[in-house]
This record gives C-alpha cells, structure tokens and sequence, in this order.
C-alpha cells in the first residue's frame, strides 16, 4: 500500500525516531489524563474522505504519541472531528498533537484523490486477511468488539466493569455514528 | 449419474411388476420410501413407467446450482414439488471472494415456477440475489400456501418484501433470513408478522442487521403460542425480558446484547423460557454477564459463543456446567485448554466449530488451538460427526487421533492459519491419510493449508482414500501438476471441488476435471491462470459450461453485495454441467469459453 507511507512518515515526524520506536512497543493501552480543559476545538473545512481514509489504530497511535510529551503538554483539549456522517471526540489531545492530525490529513487529501486512499486502505485492511477471509458475520462481530474496545459506544458509559474486563487500558476516544 | 441399469432378467419382472401384478397406486406408495436421490435417479431408469413415477412422486429437489437446470425444464421433470432448494453463488462469496454482480437471480424461477407448482410450500434459496418483486411474485402466486421461507444469504430485498409476506402467508411456519443483506425500511414487517401469523414456529433474522420492537416479539410470543425457534439481531437482553416470560414453548434462541456490561443488576432479572435448551448470540457476553446463563447449561444442548467477550478461562469455566451440549460454536479464543474441558466434560458432542477470532484479549499466551485441543476433542468426544477448525499448529498424530476415535465424522473441515511461523508437523501427508482411511462416513472434507503443508504424495492419498467423499475444499495444497492428477484418479465419488492458492497449470486442471467420473462442479482460485484460459478448453465436453474470471489489475474496483470493496484479484474458474447451456445473464467480467470462441 504505497499511499499509507505518507501518513506513516507524518506520524515519525512528531517525535525522534527512537522515542518512536519504542513507544509503538508499549502503546497497547494509554491512560485517561486527569486534565480536561473546558474548551474545545473543532475541525471545519477538512475534506470528509482524507479523515475517513485514516484507521483508528492510527489515531490511536497519534494519541499514544503523546505521552512522550505529557510532562511539555500544553492546553488539552477534547477534539472533535465531524466527517461523513460520524463523529469521533478524543480527550486530551495537546494543540500540537491536533495541529500535526489536521496537517497530515491536508497533505493526504492534496497528495492524491480522498477515495483512492480509502480504498486502499479498505483493501489493504481485507487484503491482509487474503487468503484466509472470514464470513462476514464474524467480521462484522470483530469489528464491533474492535470499536466497543476502543472506548465507549453509543450504549456504554464509562464504569468500571469495562475496565476490569478490557485490562489495564483505558481508551482516550470514542466514536458515534450519526444518522446521514 | 448413479446407479445401474438392471439385468435383463429383472428388468423384465420389473416390468411384469407394473404391468401385471402391482397396481401402479402401489408403486407410488414404493417410491415414497425412497428419499435418496441417487435412488431415486436410479429407478428413474429402470423404464418409462418408473420414470413417470418418480416424476409425480417426487416431493423435494435440490438444484445444486442455479444455472445447472432451467426453470421450465425442472417444471416440466418434476410438477408436483412440495419443495424446492436452489443454490446460487460460489461458497466463496460467504467470504468476500465474489463480486454482486456475478448473478444468480432467483427472478427466472419465481417468474416460472411459483405459479405452475401447485403443491409447492417450501422454498429455499441459499446465496442468490432475491428482490422485492420477486418476493411479490411468490407471494402472490403462492402466498396462501406457503410454509416455509427460507432466504439464506440472500441480498437484495427490503423489509418492504417482508411486509408483504408477513401480510400475505398465514401459513407459515418457518422464516428464515440468516444472514442475508436485507434494506431495513423499518421492523413494522415484524409487527405485521405478530398480528397476522398464528402458526410461526422458526423465526430467523440472525447475523441481519435489522431492527425490531421488543414489544412486537412480545406480540409474536402471544399469538404463536408454537414458537420454537427465534434467531434475531442484536437487541439488549434486558428488552426481551417480557417476550422470554411469554413465550413458554420456545426451545432456542440466539441473538440479544449484552450492551451494558459492568451493570449485572440489569441482566439478572433475564429468564429464559423454562424448555431452552439452545443459546446463542449472547453479543459482548463477558465473565460478569455468564451467570445468567447458569441456571440454563444443564440443559442446553446447543451452545454458539462465537458473538461473546470470553476469555479461555471463562470458556473453561462455563462449558465444565454443560455436560449434555451436542453442539458447540465458539472461536479460537478457547484455546487448547477449553477443548480439553470440552472433552472432558461433552460426551455427547456431534458437531464442534472453532471460528477464528483476533487477537482476542484474554487468549492465552500461546493462543488458539493445536493439535493439544483437537486431540484431547478426538479422544475424548467420540460421537463427533461435524468438526470444522481454524488451528494455529497441527500434526500428523493429531489427524491419526481424529481418524481413530472419531469414527462417526461426516464433515470434516481443517484451517491453517498463517500466523504461526513454525509448524510442528508438516506435511501432513500421513495423518490425512489416517484420517480418510478410518473415517469410512466421511462426506465432505476441507483442508486449508499453507504452501508445504501437503506433498504429492499427500494430495494422491486424498484422491485414493476419498471413498464417499462428495464435496472437497483444498487449499494451498500439492507440489505439481503431477499431484493433482494423482488425486483426481481417485476421486471417484467427488461431486464438487473447490481449489485455492495452488499451483496448478490449467493443463492440469482440465485434465483432472477430466478424470473424476462425478465431478459436475468445480470452482478454482489461485492457480497458474493464463490471460486467456486457453488451457481450459481441455476440459470441454458436451452440457459443461467454463466460466473464466481473468486475473483482475490491482487498479480495478468491484464491490460486494454489502458495498465492501472486492478482495479477489487472482483469476477464478467456475465450470459445472448444465442443462441449460451458457448463462445469459453474464456479467461483463466473466468470460465463458467454449469452442466456438477459438
């Protein structure tokens, strides 16, 4: 997949390439920071498809990323980001952290069609699973498990059992489908 | 075709028998018995008036696939079905591998047979594309005698076309729509359905995505006071409390949600009807949501945990309280360790089915299961007639295990997953054998490995030890050429074959098709594909349709019935006997060879 490695480079770039390393390493889970500003921020004007190409796992890193600069961290903020029909909020992202997210997604978008990088990465994500492919029942099933793991969904508020069951993580953001 | 025609000598006091002796009302009585369609295409043609017999008598027919056979000709061989099994597109497309638009439209048989059979009550269509109109058609046609629906992943219909049904079939007694991709236009069709059935014994929109009012399914539970059966989409276990307490006669269920975990409170007012003895669904159960079902594992002799938040320890926990499951769904997450509370505890398991989960928090180190699991299942559940598992590790010893002990298997169907580097055992050539020598009932048998996992040698002892064997998947198997000629020369019984990820030229594959008396299908993916698929015209004979899918640029985009982009790129092969000829409906990427076309 040729059109991810600009994303990958972008997410080098917020920290120095060793620090890098070893927190893909150890960035299974992150903790919820105390800090939650009053205010936040949100993105307009970004085109739709750019933030739709972007994985969650991803994002997850972005947020990792910034624990390696808890003890520097500016103002945080939830963010918010409205694209194609859904809304994904993330707690405690530093503006340096949202300033390199909306960055990447201006280079990815000017770098090539929005919807050539969604598909790639649709077909990237399916083709990893070549040639041993699930029914899509169980697909859809890891995929729901995939988002309700990933923090709270629609139906659950934060409480404790979730964190007894998940382990030790504790996922920084949550996301919402909207009716179109 | 099966069978022999008789000798002379029998033949003559065959004839005697229907000419003189037995009146022919007795005959038909005869062939009632008669439920295997080998038998029944057997005596068929023994002479004119058996074969005439047979025809007013038959009651069921299965049309392995849809463009085997026209509507009419069906019509005109068999007018008075009761019922009626089509099969559309490849197996394949369960996992993304087939585009929508291959084909397989139920339009031409509904168009053509729900009228003329006028003693048709039972349909079922498994992978076609059904639409709304199609859906009127039937109903129109046959609304008032329908009993049994069953749209088995099927696409293309709305909750419109269900509506309908619900309005028009009072007799029905079994809806089935598992799994199929369904337009939910809203659950008023289930409302309709509470309202206007009385009989309803099967209800099953499970792995739908629709959405329906508990207060309907309370409806549904009081007016059908037959409900055995309901299978549905997710809904929050806690809504279904006052459909659990009116529906008295219900023995499975599966679907709900567990939506709220960490809140047991909530879920422990939820009690099953009194007679449940099958589970599923159970969506995000965990540890803390498994009591609920406590009271229940004595009795349940169905169990599907593949939709559930388990760790193997919680399935080590829950499956020690259900000594009497006869079947079991679970994933990998169970892990060797589960299996061997399975075996120690479900003596009477007939069917095990190991899905592949991912990564699951709470697997165990090692994770998934080997041939540690399958063994101790082998060993110690000896009525197993249906194991299918994806393993992470497998050895010959673990397949001799299974072909010593499980002497009842009927289907057996294995998965290598590619995840593990090191595989203790391969190839595996001797314990296949094992198992296909000892397991004399086996019908079907897949077997998905990785390249190395099978020689030659292997790939020929499946061939010779394929005795009964009908349906075979083969993956990633054989060395050459060579091998898979040495299997088709022994694959006398094999009815349909699926090959993938091999390495096989098309020389060959023609020339295997050509060499196994009983294949009538035969889907190929991954092999040494041509542009062209010249090499396949070896395998042209008369009433055989090719059907070649070129290898596919990475560039080109085709979209699956649920709008997910296509994950096939490598050519496939589709041929199969056909009465009917070549397909009008082709789609424009699907090239069909025959001679003409050199």
């Amino acid at each position: 997949m040729p059109s991810t490695a600009p994303v990958e480079l972008d997410f080098l770039g917020l920290r120095p390439a060793a620090a890098a390393a070893a927190e893909d390493d150890h960035h299974h889970g992150s903790s919820t920071t105390s800090a939650a500003a009053a205010a936040s921020s949100s993105v307009r004007g970004m085109k739709t498809s750019a933030i739709a190409s972007i994985g969650a796992h991803k994002l997850r890193r972005v947020i990792a990323g910034d624990e390696a600069t808890k003890q520097h961290q500016q103002q945080q903020a939830p963010m918010t980001v409205f694209y194609g029909g859904a809304v994904a909020t993330f707690d405690g992202v530093s503006q340096d952290t949202a300033e390199a997210i909306m960055k990447m997604a201006m280079e990815v978008t000017a770098s090539s069609g929005g919807r050539i990088v969604r598909r790639d990465a649709f077909r990237g994500n399916l083709t990893k699973d070549m040639p041993l492919t699930r029914t899509k029942s169980l697909q859809q099933f890891l995929q729901k498990r995939k988002e309700r793991l990933s923090g709270p969904g629609p139906y659950l508020p934060a409480s404790g059992g979730r964190s007894s069951r998940v382990g030790a993580a504790t996922m920084t953001f949550h996301v919402k489908e909207e009716a179109a | 075709m099966g069978g022999e025609v008789p000798e002379p000598r029998r033949l003559s006091r065959a004839l005697s028998f229907g000419c003189g002796g037995v009146p022919e009302e007795a005959l038909h009585l005869v062939f009632g018995y008669m439920d295997d369609p080998r038998d029944r295409e057997a005596a068929s043609l023994v002479c004119r008036l058996w074969h005439r017999i047979d025809a007013l008598s038959r009651k069921h027919v299965t049309v392995g696939f849809c463009y085997a056979v026209e509507p009419a000709r069906l019509l005109a061989r068999f007018p008075r079905l009761e019922s009626l099994a089509l099969k559309g597109r490849p197996r394949a497309a369960m996992y993304g591998l087939i585009p929508e638009d291959f084909g397989a439209y139920a339009a031409p048989w509904v168009a053509e047979l729900a009228a003329p059979l006028d003693c048709l009550k039972a349909l079922h269509l498994r992978r076609m594309t059904v639409t709304d109109e199609d859906i009127a058609v039937l109903v129109r046609a046959r609304g008032h005698m329908l009993q049994v629906l069953k749209l088995d992943k099927c696409s293309g219909f709305s909750t419109d076309a269900l509506c309908l049904v619900a309005r028009s079939c009072r007799s029905l007694r079994t809806l089935f729509l598992e799994e199929c991709i369904i337009e939910d236009e809203g659950s008023e069709w289930l409302h309709e359905l509470a309202v206007n059935n009385s009989v309803l014994v099967t209800l099953n929109f499970y792995m739908t995505e629709l959405k329906v009012e508990p207060a309907d399914l309370e409806l549904l539970a009081k007016n059908c006071k037959s409900l055995i059966s309901l299978k549905m989409g997710d809904c929050d276990l806690s809504d279904l409390i006052g459909f659990f307490q009116t529906s008295k006669a219900l023995q499975e269920f599966a679907g709900g949600a567990f939506f709220e975990v960490g809140e047991y409170t909530k879920y422990e007012k939820v009690i099953f009807p009194p007679r449940l003895c099958f589970l599923g669904g159970l969506t995000f159960m965990g540890k803390n949501e498994m009591p609920v079902i406590f009271p229940y594992s004595t009795m349940l002799k169905k169990l599907d945990l593949q939709f559930t938040f388990l760790t193997t320890e919680d399935h080590c926990q829950l499956i020690a309280k259900c000594p009497n499951l006869s079947v079991l769904e679970v994933r990998n997450v169970i892990g060797d360790r589960g299996l061997e509370v399975v075996a120690a505890t479900c003596k009477k398991l007939r069917r095990l089915r190991i899905e592949r989960g991912d990564d699951d928090p709470g697997q165990e180190e090692q994770g998934g299961v080997s041939q540690i699991g399958l063994t101790a299942v082998a060993v110690g559940c000896r009525e197993l007639e249906y194991i299918a598992a994806y393993v992470s590790d497998i050895t010959n010893g673990a397949l001799e295990s299974i072909g010593t002990f499980c002497k009842n298997l009927y289907d057996f169907r294995l998965v290598l997953l590619d995840k593990q580097k090191k595989i203790t055992d391969l190839p595996l050539d001797n314990g296949v054998r094992a198992l296909l020598r000892n397991c004399v009932k086996l019908r079907r048998f897949a077997f998905y490995l990785r390249p190395g996992g099978l020689s030659d040698v292997g790939l020929g002892y499946i061939g010779l030890y394929s005795g009964n064997i009908q349906y075979m998947l083969l993956g990633n198997v054989g060395e050459s050429d060579n091998g898979l000629i040495q299997f088709a020369t022994g694959c006398t019984n094999l009815r349909k074959l699926e090959l993938r990820g091999c390495c096989f030229s098309e020389r060959a594959l023609a020339v295997a098709v050509l060499q196994m008396p009983s294949l009538r299908y035969i889907w190929v993916q991954g092999y040494r594909a041509s542009r062209t698929g010249q090499d396949l015209m070896l395998m042209a004979r008369p009433y055989w349709n090719i059907e070649f899918a070129p290898p596919i640029p990475e560039s080109a985009y085709r979209v699956m019935a649920d709008g997910q982009p296509c994950v096939d790129t490598h050519a496939q092969v589709l041929a199969y006997y056909s009465l009917a000829g070549r397909r009008p409906d082709c789609p424009q990427w699907l090239v069909t060879l025959h001679p003409a076309s050199l």
